[in-house]
């Protein structure tokens, strides 16, 4: 999908890192829908596509820099992970699936974390993490919580392997909203010699917009606390884009069926490979891209209004970087995060190295 | 009712400032029906900053004009990033040109076990 467009997605895996493995590494996790993205402390930022399905690959590699495809192994199902048709991640039990979590896994293994133990800050949308009254969703943010920490090992196919293969356990995980990870990411500054709170940032008020792979998210920050009444998740996000295409890909070409990867392909390059000859798609990759702008933006105003009583409205998620073009005047006082499709990873990461207590409890 | 609540201005933008030039050109750019909305969020966000601007000329009154330009900072903590965390960065950074290619360090992911500096924040998630 273009939704990382800004960003550069780690095709190769990262040489394990050669330390101490004993030492607990903290990570920021954001597990989109369509987008696993991964922030370290090092400043490294890694993003893989959420595509796995059930079953092995059935595939032998014989260099393992070759390797695109990954399996792992969870409660006794093996799952093949990246260059795959993925099944669909957009159902509302993904975020404590074994889907979800062997796609979290070989995220981390393609960060390099192969045998760390690790301290973890992953989200859920806010409609997930939220009731409607803002009371916490305790139980679907609890299951997130324990459905991370069960075990997935990845499956070594060739006994001649050099590849070191161990699994990143996870010692402590905790979730928070996912847009507001961002807002975190924005009011706690790193500099080169610590880290400072922007008392500015800090006091106003602010809106971000968290456009995703299924979902788009709203949270408001005013007096350091979240505004209920104007915060939330609408079910629509840049895989409908991709949904979209294929549907009139289908429709235009009499297809019945066509692999999950090809229309990733087609959406990503405007252009369709079949029967060897390649097909201009640019007008239902844009049509498609309009229908989600214009959905986005009555919702938009229908959560912030004009914008008016707000500092700054921040637009973060990979939607924000790929649409960028299409949502350049929404407001006068909006902004795209630098390296938007991150912004909620290098949140979570922060929450978890200056904000939560992990020290005391490993949960 | 809405002809006493709306009122009207009016506003002449010179082509020959480069700035009233680009509102010019971005105005032009957006759709009929949404340039009147656009206006009025661009006036009401400039008079915001003004207020801004006034009410912390009010509160600061003995700093210098740079100071008030830049960003508030309401706590500044260093104990994540040990010095000796900052000699071996500039190690990694600086070392001689026939240095391999990749510095090891003794652990490139330090986790701070110290009290986290921003505990107060965990309230805004709430409860």
């Amino acid at each position: 999908m273009t939704e990382l467009a800004d960003e550069k997605t780690t095709d190769q895996r990262q040489d394990s890192i050669a330390d101490d493995p004993m030492q607990v590494v903290q990570v920021g996790l954001d597990d989109g829908y369509a987008y696993t993205k991964v922030a370290l402390p090092d400043g490294r930022l890694v993003s893989v596509p959420s595509r796995a399905r059930m079953g092995a690959a059935g595939v032998t590699w014989i260099r393992d820099v070759e390797q695109r495809i990954f399996e792992y192994e969870t409660a006794g199902t093996v799952y093949s992970v990246g260059a795959v048709d993925g099944e669909p991640t957009q159902f509302d039990e993904y975020p404590g699936s074994a889907l979800n979590r062997v796609i979290v896994q070989h995220a981390l293994q393609e960060a390099g974390l192969s045998g760390r133990s690790l301290h973890m800050v992953t989200g859920l949308p806010v409609a997930a993490f939220y009731r409607g009254d803002g009371q916490q969703r305790r139980q679907a943010i609890q299951a997130k919580r324990d459905g991370l920490k069960l075990t997935v090992e990845p499956v070594v196919a060739k006994k001649s392997s050099t590849r070191q293969a161990l699994k990143a356990s996870i010692a402590f995980h905790e979730v928070i909203p996912e847009a507001l990870a961002a807002w975190y990411d924005f009011v706690i500054v790193t500099l080169d010699d610590g880290v400072t709170l922007d008392a500015d940032r800090l006091n106003a008020p602010i809106a971000i917009v968290d456009i995703g792979g299924r979902t788009t998210d709203y949270v408001v920050v005013q007096d350091q606390g979240v505004v209920h009444g104007s915060s939330g998740s609408l079910n629509r996000g840049m895989l409908d884009v991709k949904l979209r295409v294929a549907n009139l890909i289908q429709e235009r070409f009499d297809l019945h069926e066509l692999g999950e990867q090809i229309i990733s392909r087609a959406v990503d390059t405007n252009r369709l490979r079949l029967h060897g000859k390649d097909h201009d798609v640019s007008d239902m990759v844009m049509n498609a891209k309009r229908e989600l702008v214009e959905r986005l933006y009555a919702e938009t105003r229908r959560k912030l209004g004009l914008g008016v009583e707000l500092d700054r409205i921040l637009f973060v998620g990979g939607g924000s970087a790929a649409l960028s073009s299409d949502i350049a005047d929404w407001f006068p006082n909006q902004t795209i995060a630098d390296h938007a499709a991150f912004a909620n990873a290098r949140g979570m990461l922060k929450y978890l190295q200056f904000v939560c207590d992990d020290a005391s409890k490993e949960r | 009712m809405a002809s006493t609540t709306l009122q009207q201005i009016s506003v002449s933008l010179d082509t020959r400032i480069p700035l009233e030039a680009m509102v010019l050109q971005r105005l032009r750019r957006l759709p009929k029906d949404r340039q009147n909305d656009w206006l009025r969020q661009l006036v009401v966000t400039a008079f915001q900053s003004e207020c801004h601007v006034i009410k912390s000329e009010q509160r600061q009154p003995a700093f210098s004009n740079s100071m008030r330009k830049s960003s508030t900072t309401s706590y500044m903590y260093s104990g994540h990033c040990s010095p000796v965390a900052k000699q071996q960065r500039t190690e990694a950074v600086a070392g001689p040109p026939n240095c391999p290619k990749r510095t090891e360090l003794s652990n490139p992911f330090p986790v701070n076990k110290a009290h986290k500096p921003f505990t107060h924040l965990r309230r805004v998630i709430g409860e």
